[in-house]
């Protein structure tokens, strides 16, 4: 029989912050807090930029074309935070060989660089997620 | 004293809702895909990919996100000749929807390519 576990908050009892869970293949166990993105975020960086859709993020700032920077609202415990980006569609480029960048600046500031193969561009999708570990 | 739960599922106290992970989220698709042999190597809630063309594959999702509006992250490469630098990014002609994301893969000259490892992630709210 199927069991459901119905709690608002879950902690652990050694470590609040810390909770084991079982692999998908049961031969390992991982920290649960460990695998979750502590940041994702999804702007426009178009026109005037706009966050469409985030968690953990407080604001994002317009530095010129193709550069921005977007601040977190809880920081991470360092600045050693691993950022991914993903994102693309320019207005009206096509084979423009498109490239998207991002960075942790601190422990709660990303850069974010978009453009072609020679020079910066905004892009429509301006994406990010964060894994470490919070503050 | 260390304890253990176990169970198969767990849900917010009226049962119909996720637990909070406070500042925290765990992500809703990832896939990692390889282009030129048009195969899945892994992935978690994509039902399908359709191959359109050179460079142009969307990844069909299979339970719903909430809204258009997620976050998709990615890297892409190649297997061989690491100098023939390959990316991946959004398909300039179709956005993102609640069901299907359309990725392209080019070299850094912007010629549609098939990378063999096309690596994307989705972060946001599931329907």
């Amino acid at each position: 029989m199927a069991s459901i576990l119905k709690v608002d908050e879950l902690q652990g009892i050694t470590a609040a912050g810390d909770i084991t869970i079982t692999s998908e293949g049961g031969a390992a166990t991982q920290s649960l807090q460990q695998g979750l993105a502590k940041a994702w975020i999804a702007f426009d960086g178009t026109s005037t930029i706009a966050i469409k859709d985030s968690s953990n993020f407080t604001s994002i700032s317009d530095d010129g074309t193709g550069d921005y920077k977007s601040n977190l609202t809880s920081a991470l415990s360092n600045a050693n935070g691993s950022a991914t980006s993903g994102g693309g569609h320019p207005s009206g480029l096509t084979n423009c060989g498109e490239s998207i960048q991002v960075g942790m600046l601190s422990s709660s500031q990303l850069s974010h660089e978009s453009g072609t193969i020679s020079a910066n561009v905004d892009f429509a999708h301006v994406n990010a997620a964060v894994h470490g570990d919070l503050a | 004293m260390t304890s253990v739960l176990n169970v198969d599922t767990i849900a917010d106290k009226a049962g119909t809702g996720p637990v909070g992970l406070t500042k925290q989220s765990a992500a809703k698709v990832y896939v990692r895909r390889d282009f030129n042999n048009n195969v899945s190597d892994s992935s978690f809630n994509i039902a399908s990919v359709t191959d359109n063309a050179l460079g142009d594959q969307t990844m069909n999702i299979s339970s719903a996100m909430s809204a258009a509006t997620y976050s998709i992250v990615g890297m892409a490469s190649r297997k061989a000749n690491s100098l023939n630098y390959h990316v991946v990014m959004v398909h300039d002609s179709a956005d993102p929807t609640t069901t299907a994301y359309r990725l392209r893969g080019s070299d850094v000259a912007g010629n549609d390519k098939d990378p063999e490892f096309v690596s994307t992630s989705v972060d946001g709210d599931l329907a």
